[in-house]
């Protein structure tokens, strides 16, 4: 009974808070723009990457089967008529490059050394071919004696690509929510300092007990910054696999879902430490004070992530770092989604993680109800758990 | 009922409340007096859980009070408190269900306690725009809206003009007759003395006068006449005996009586003197007895 009654004023209390975030402009704001500008990266990526993904084109006017034949191994051969039409196509950017009858090659502005280097070689390959011919060999062999064989290639680490896709994905993943951990501990910090310099915590403190409070704003911030993470995902992802900037989807998918496994208690740690800090302050103009400490730790959680995205997922710094609470939940997600973790470190993290979250609630549950009455500048830290054993 | 209990609080070595014991019938307008810094605060915020007690307890029908049974209370605090990007509905609905009323009940009982005290404000406005007289009234409501066993309210007619003054006082008086004790906190000692049952008085976190205005009255010291004589000489009081002049001013005399026995033969002393204009009884009042009380 009394359980129950503890989760319905906790669920009031998130009630609250959900709600003001969701009538919040500045919450649909912050949805909108992230996802417009992950939107414009995408395309911008889709267009850049469009423009060098494929070979390139090389335009051959009049009778130059022979070059054209030999370019064929490395680029696009478009034929012309004339060097009028040529000129067009290169303007027009449908070519690359045009080789003109005298051997002249025209560009738009410069040409690519490779390019350069594979159409001198077509060139020399046309002239061998040519002088071959004169010289009495028969067509068909003097092209397959002078075309090398394709490069057999063997990759080694067939998967590094999707592995580092899969990184990529989880770097700015964790830097989004990084983002949003900051912007939701802000809010949740503004809005216990606004509690308490307005008074309204004691009529709160009256009908509510203050773990009741905090719990209930962790929850209810935390379940509108996840409908926030949602919206953001799904729009982001569309927009990724719209624009083809991912080719495995389903890995990017999967490194999103764990992701979000590892930040809901990153997120509950963090949001704690904001609360608690909301707390010692009497007015509102003295919360970025307070909340300093936090974020300078909160700025130490995307070592890991720095460190993974460099290319050291097999670091020992970050096999630490990954390890340690209220750093892992940025780092190990990161590590798992560059290389193959142990299971017991992931175990271990996660442990290590609740456990600190369970010492924190309680030590940082008394700071909040001790912090919350005291009135006069910055309430110390010791202070208020004294006061909270009153 | 309503009791505290040897209720004691230091901050920091200084006490706060001293063995504070006292009882609030069910029924019962009891007013809370004495100077700033008296204690008053303190033993509100103890009632409601805000701060603990050092020693002593405050109880509720004989139980000591708890988190359950305190969600039962309605209580106002000095330093008002509402959510400024509210809007007074939203606000007393959320306070309703904290108290543990139902969703719709809850926004009922708000749209109703609005119209009731008449709370200007549009549908859309927060808190921050209605006046500091209409957000006074969202605060008591937010302490009525659960219809409290217990109302405790601390300073609730500060900054409240006359007319809002008599429509906090009918609530305060219709609550009491519905049977609920209510404490309130207040220097407008006439406010006090109109309408409270009994009246307490607080010096230094002990309370130093406790009963209805007639007892502290009473225990303030001898009764007091005024008496008005034409045609006797200027000095005929001074011959009465178990009587004290005050003072003598235009015909008028004030004196203090050691008995009720005294005051018929000054009257009749007077009468035989000359002819009496006025004759009455010059009661203290609460502002006497608290003057007296604190030791100003």
């Amino acid at each position: 009974m009394k359980r129950r009654a503890d989760l319905e004023l906790i669920r009031v209390v998130a009630a609250r808070e959900i709600v003001r975030q969701l009538r919040n402009k500045a919450f649909w704001a912050s949805v909108i723009v992230t996802t417009a500008m992950m939107a414009l990266s995408f395309a911008l990526t889709g267009v850049l990457k469009g423009d060098g993904d494929g070979p390139p084109a090389v335009g051959v006017v009049g009778d130059r089967s022979t070059v054209a034949a030999a370019l064929r191994t490395d680029v696009t051969v478009k034929e012309y008529p004339d060097a009028g039409a040529a000129r067009t196509a290169v303007r027009d950017e449908q070519v690359d490059a045009a080789v003109l009858p005298g051997g002249e090659v025209l560009v738009l502005r410069r040409l690519d050394a490779d390019l350069g280097r594979v159409i001198r070689q077509a060139e020399q390959t046309a002239a061998h071919i040519e002088q071959l011919e004169a010289l009495g060999a028969r067509p068909g062999q003097t092209a397959r004696a002078l075309t090398p064989p394709a490069l057999r290639v063997s990759a080694l680490d067939v998967d590094a690509a999707a592995a580092q896709e899969r990184t990529m994905t989880a770097g700015i993943g964790v830097f989004l929510l990084f983002v949003l951990m900051l912007l939701s501990g802000l809010g949740i910090a503004q809005g216990v300092a606004e509690e308490k310099s307005s008074r309204i915590v004691e009529v709160l403190l009256a009908k509510v007990r203050a773990w009741h409070l905090l719990t209930g704003k962790i929850a209810g911030l935390g379940a509108a910054a996840l409908v926030q993470i949602l919206l953001m995902t799904i729009a982001t992802l569309g927009a990724a696999i719209g624009f083809g900037v991912l080719t495995a989807p389903l890995g990017a998918i999967g490194t999103a879902a764990n992701l979000l496994l590892w930040f809901v208690p990153g997120y509950v740690l963090f949001v704690t430490l904001y609360a608690v800090a909301g707390a010692l302050v009497s007015r509102q103009e003295d919360v970025n004070h307070v909340i300093g400490p936090v974020n300078m730790l909160q700025m130490l959680s995307l070592t890991g992530p720095a460190l993974a995205v460099r290319g050291g997922a097999d670091d020992s710094l970050l096999t630490v770092v990954s390890l340690v609470p209220g750093l892992s939940w940025a780092a190990m997600p990161v590590r798992m989604a560059a290389t193959e973790v142990p299971w017991w470190q992931v175990g271990a993290a996660f442990a290590l993680m609740l456990a600190a979250i369970a010492v924190l609630i309680r030590v940082g549950g008394r700071v909040y109800q001790g912090g919350l009455l005291r009135y006069g500048g910055i309430v110390k830290v010791g202070e208020a758990l004294r006061g909270a054993a009153h | 009922m309503l009791s505290f209990d040897g209720v004691r609080k230091s901050f920091g070595g200084r006490r706060v409340l001293d063995d504070l014991t006292f009882d609030v019938r069910p029924g019962e307008l009891f007013g809370f007096c004495g100077a700033n810094g008296a204690g008053k605060t303190t033993a509100m915020r103890i009632a409601l859980g805000v701060v603990g007690a050092d020693a002593g307890a405050v109880r509720w029908n004989g139980a000591e009070v708890d988190a359950h049974s305190r969600r039962l209370f309605g209580y106002m605090p000095e330093e008002r408190g509402l959510y400024a990007k509210m809007t007074p509905l939203d606000q007393l609905v959320y306070f309703a269900r904290l108290s543990g009323v139902r969703p719709r009940e809850a926004r009922r009982r708000a749209a109703e306690w609005i119209e009731r005290l008449g709370v200007v404000a549009g549908p859309k406005d927060h808190v921050e725009k209605l006046s500091l007289g209409n957000q006074q009234k969202v605060q008591l409501i937010a302490a009525l809206i659960h219809d409290p066993a217990v109302l405790v309210l601390d300073e609730p007619f500060s900054g409240l003009d006359p007319v809002a003054v008599d429509a906090m006082a009918g609530v305060l008086l219709q609550c009491a007759r519905e049977g609920v004790p209510v404490v309130f906190s207040s220097h407008q000692l006439e406010l006090v003395e109109r309408l409270c049952h009994r009246v307490g008085i607080l010096r230094g976190g002990r309370l130093v006068a406790e009963g209805t205005v007639s007892e502290l009255r009473r225990a303030a010291g001898p009764s007091r006449v005024r008496i008005s004589v034409r045609d006797v000489s200027p000095a005929w009081a001074r011959s009465l005996t178990g009587t004290r002049v005050l003072a003598e001013e235009d015909g008028l005399t004030v004196l203090e009586l050691e008995s009720d026995r005294a005051a018929q033969d000054v009257l009749a002393t007077a009468q035989a003197a000359g002819r009496v204009e006025f004759f009455g009884r010059q009661e203290a009042g609460l502002g006497d007895i608290f003057r007296e009380a604190v030791g100003t």
